[in-house]
């Protein structure tokens, strides 16, 4: 028998039967009682050890550690991270009301340039000067599907 | 006149959670031998022991807020202190692979000297150093399970769901530790 099972004996964990028998087997075996006594004495040492306490202050140490830590940690922290419609105004919003009149300044260089070149190369036959400058097609898309299925 | 009652651990935890710094303090002088128990009895006594101790209640009070009460407070605190200790114990294996000094670990280790004197005090005193000194000799899990098992008093089940453990493994761990403590304690007997 190991001490395993003595020791389930001692803290009362052997179920009932089990434990009768095991009553019987210690009447009858001395070298077995020697080994519960050994077993008794040793748990019995164990346990009247003088509970330990620590040094005198401690509930005043943790406090102040308590304290300290937080405090560290407020000094550390990030801030928040900012909601998602937030970040929209402040930053995609900023960004783009910037870059709209941008944008919208360069097509207006790019049109007036290009009907520059239209209105300096118009030659008056097929269309008029205006539709020339803004590039309009001098044929009808109808047309120009005749012409190339031709 | 009676004495007002002192209040309750829910109590206690509810003002300490908003912020009171007296209600936690007052939990901490609570359950501070419980801790003490624990700490001590897996690292022995000494400056190490106060500091794991204090982590334990540090750690307590970040994580006051998961706290629902599943277990008992005491048994919730010896969870938290159990594991501190045993990264402690890791931590002083690591350093000592480092730096091993063997007069250090001779003199840690030292044989507790034989009783002296008649006094019941000086007797009782050296059978806890013995105690103590045996149950460093132990390692890590082996110790863990007698500290909560033995010193503590818990139950085997409580053991095994502190250490995260089946209980048949508490009892062998318990049965083992038992077999190398023995000619260790038989003197003290």
């Amino acid at each position: 028998m190991n001490d395993e099972r003595l020791l389930r004996f001692l803290e009362g964990d052997l179920p009932g039967e089990e434990a009768d028998r095991l009553r019987e087997r210690l009447e009858r075996d001395d070298a077995l009682c020697e080994r519960l006594e050994a077993l008794r004495g040793m748990r019995t040492l164990l346990q009247s050890s003088r509970p330990a306490s620590f040094a005198d202050g401690f509930s005043e140490r943790v406090t102040r550690r308590v304290a300290s830590e937080r405090a560290a940690k407020e000094e550390h922290s990030v801030p928040p991270a900012r909601p998602l419609d937030a970040f929209l105004t402040d930053v995609l919003y900023g960004s783009l009301q910037g870059l709209f009149p941008r944008v919208a300044f360069a097509c207006l260089l790019v049109i007036t340039g290009l009907g520059a070149v239209n209105a300096s190369a118009y030659q008056g036959v097929t269309s008029s000067f205006l539709s020339a400058v803004f590039g309009l097609p001098s044929a009808s898309i109808t047309e120009a599907l005749y012409y190339a299925a031709l | 006149m009676t004495p007002p009652a002192s209040p309750s651990d829910d109590a206690l935890l509810k003002r300490a959670r908003a912020g009171d710094a007296r209600a936690f303090g007052h939990l901490v002088e609570r359950y501070e031998d419980q801790v003490a128990a624990t700490v001590v009895g897996m690292l022995g006594p000494g400056a190490e022991a106060d500091d794991v101790g204090q982590e334990t209640f540090v750690r307590f009070y970040d994580a006051m807020g998961q706290f629902r009460g599943d277990a008992q407070l005491g048994t919730y605190l010896t969870r938290i202190a159990i594991n501190q200790s045993l990264k402690a114990l890791d931590r002083q294996k690591r350093d000592a692979e480092r730096l091993t000094s063997r007069d250090d670990e001779a003199h840690f280790f030292e044989t507790p000297a034989a009783t002296s004197g008649p006094d019941a005090a000086v007797e009782q005193r050296e059978r806890e150093r013995a105690v103590q000194h045996a149950l460093q000799r132990l390692d890590a899990k082996h110790r863990a399970v007698v500290v909560l098992r033995m010193l503590k008093g818990h139950s085997t089940r409580e053991t095994a769901e502190m250490l995260g453990l089946p209980e048949g493994t508490v009892m062998s761990r318990l049965s083992r530790a038992l077999d190398k403590l023995k000619p260790m304690l038989e003197a003290l007997r």
